[in-house]
């Protein structure tokens, strides 16, 4: 605003307010850019999309796999009234739900112990926790599976091959992730709380539901 | 008066002397049994896997007994894991050097926009990342797809030769790589805007004033004050994707002639459906050196950073 006034009142030929056309050039560039990326980043949901809105004829058929001509929802009506995909979907429903309750339960109490109350060998706990992170699944799942084979083998109980084992296994991902993002959330949160608390009398479980009650949706809506 | 109020004073600090005994002794075994269970999920699903895989990995096909590291030596001769560890290498610089770099210049391009419409870019912007891979993958795999490949469709209308992309070793290379950078670089972006964020405003007007150019602001402020985060979340990801699995074992399963095999995935072929147990753990311990290595320099960057705090 103000360089366009003071553009208005000068001569021709000096460059005033370079800067704000220099900044407004940048966002038209940006905003190019930007749309690109987007471009590029939303083609395979996108084209995921519009494949589902496709009858299976269409797909086969060599027209232009971009665009749907006869759009129908058929698909969908075939997964939902389809037995086991019901089945499949209540599966993923259950597991995901227990494994954010295991989750959360363990990794909630230890990362308010391991930030908050300092004890023997919490340090070195916390640094193990990271670790433990750091480990991928995929050095970890080949003993599993020999785990599972050698449980099955000596008490009967099929572990492979089933949809709630991921309820036991998922937490080896989730657990030690969401204690190290919590142990930064909570070692966030001022020191003198917590001493505040304390004076007033408040016991540590209640201390941990006032601050998880106070300000949750911060530090969980990663998970 | 005076000495009952002395007394009284002698008192209660050696009543809260007892207390305060009992409260540290209290806490410590508060705090040890909230962390019981963190302990006991890490020791049996990640510690003892762990450990029981450098066991297996010593013995033979069957596991009956013990034969040091025959399982080594043995992958050691073979070409077909050199040209692993060639892949895996690879695969994971190079997907972690474009992650880095697309993240980097969307994140100063986000961070060009005025703040009211970036929360919609951003979202946009991270809709690879919160799509499940494995997902995601599919939809790669029928872009790919040999017969019904929408890129291939596209390249016909621009009279550009078709192009077998997961069957020529290659083109399934680049598709791996590409859906590993697809899959991550919006990671990079909203761990390198809140760097952004966090470099101070008046850096960039003095810049300005000084007459510097975009290259030199970005070359000699941005680069120098998100120099943390950018090694912090390169040595990360570096990690996630040496181990990666998903986007391999579906886009090519190992594709043309075990070409674009990495660790996991070629462990997972030895152990599970090879049936050789033994032998996909040993693979699955070469991911254990570089791990170590980013491990410890993670772990240094972050207690330099709390000790410049």
């Amino acid at each position: 605003m103000t360089t366009a006034i003071a553009d208005a009142g000068h001569t021709p030929g000096v460059r005033y307010g370079s800067i704000s056309q220099g900044r407004r050039r940048t966002l038209y560039w940006s905003y190019f850019f930007l749309i690109l990326f987007v471009i590029v980043f939303l083609t395979p949901p996108v084209y995921m999309f519009i494949t589902s809105l496709k009858s299976s004829a269409e797909i086969s058929a060599a027209s232009n796999p971009w665009w749907v001509y006869n759009p129908t929802l058929s698909n969908y009506a075939d997964l939902l009234t389809q037995k086991t995909y019901l089945i499949f979907f209540r599966n993923s429903a259950v597991v995901s739900l227990c494994v954010v309750t295991i989750t959360m339960l363990i990794s909630v109490l230890a990362a308010f112990s391991l930030a908050r109350m300092k004890f023997w060998g919490s340090a070195t706990l916390a640094t193990g926790v990271f670790l433990a992170y750091l480990i991928p699944d995929t050095l970890v799942f080949i003993p599993l599976f020999k785990t599972f084979a050698f449980i099955h083998d000596k008490t009967g109980i099929e572990l492979i091959n089933h949809w709630w084992v991921l309820i036991i296994l998922l937490p080896t991902l989730t657990v030690p992730f969401c204690t190290w993002i919590m142990i930064g959330y909570f070692a966030s949160i001022p020191k003198e709380l917590d001493e505040a608390a304390l004076i007033d009398g408040a016991g540590y479980i209640q201390m941990l539901t006032r601050f998880l009650s106070q300000s949750r949706c911060r530090g969980l809506s990663p998970l | 008066m005076a000495d009952v109020v002395a007394r009284d004073l002698t008192l209660s600090t050696a009543h809260r002397r007892l207390t305060m005994q009992k409260f540290v002794r209290r806490k410590s075994t508060i705090a040890f049994f909230m962390c019981l269970p963190l302990i006991l999920v890490v020791a049996c699903l990640v510690v003892y896997p762990a450990v029981y895989s450098i066991s297996l990995a010593m013995m033979n096909k069957s596991m009956q007994h013990f034969v040091g590291f025959g399982n080594f030596t043995f992958l050691f001769k073979r070409n077909t894991f050199w040209m692993v560890v060639e892949q895996t290498v690879l695969f994971a610089v190079t997907a972690v050097i474009f992650k880095a770099l697309i993240g980097f210049i969307a994140a100063h391009f986000v961070h060009n926009l005025p703040a009211k419409g970036q929360r919609k870019w951003r979202g946009m912007l991270l809709i690879p990342w919160v799509i499940p891979p494995a997902m995601s993958t599919l939809a790669w795999f029928w872009l790919f797809d040999p017969s019904y490949s929408a890129f291939n469709w596209v390249f016909a209308q621009l009279g550009i030769p078709q192009v077998a992309w997961l069957g020529n070793p290659y083109w399934a290379r680049f598709a791996v790589i590409l859906v590993n950078v697809w899959v991550g670089s919006p990671f990079f972006l909203i761990m390198y805007l809140a760097a952004l964020k966090s470099v101070p405003e008046q850096l960039h007007e003095a810049a300005m004033i000084d007459g510097a150019s975009w290259w030199q602001k970005i070359w000699y402020i941005n680069l120098p004050m998100m120099r943390n985060i950018i090694q912090i979340t390169a040595l990360f990801s570096l990690i996630v994707t040496f181990a990666n699995f998903d986007i391999v074992k579906i886009l090519t399963n190992g594709g043309p002639v075990d070409q674009t095999h990495v660790f996991a995935t070629w462990a997972f072929n030895w152990a599970i459906s090879g049936n050789d147990i033994p032998l996909g753990a040993s693979v699955s311990l070469f991911m254990a050196p570089i791990l170590a290595l980013a491990a410890v320099l993670i772990l240094r960057n972050v207690r330099q950073r709390g000790n410049e705090a």
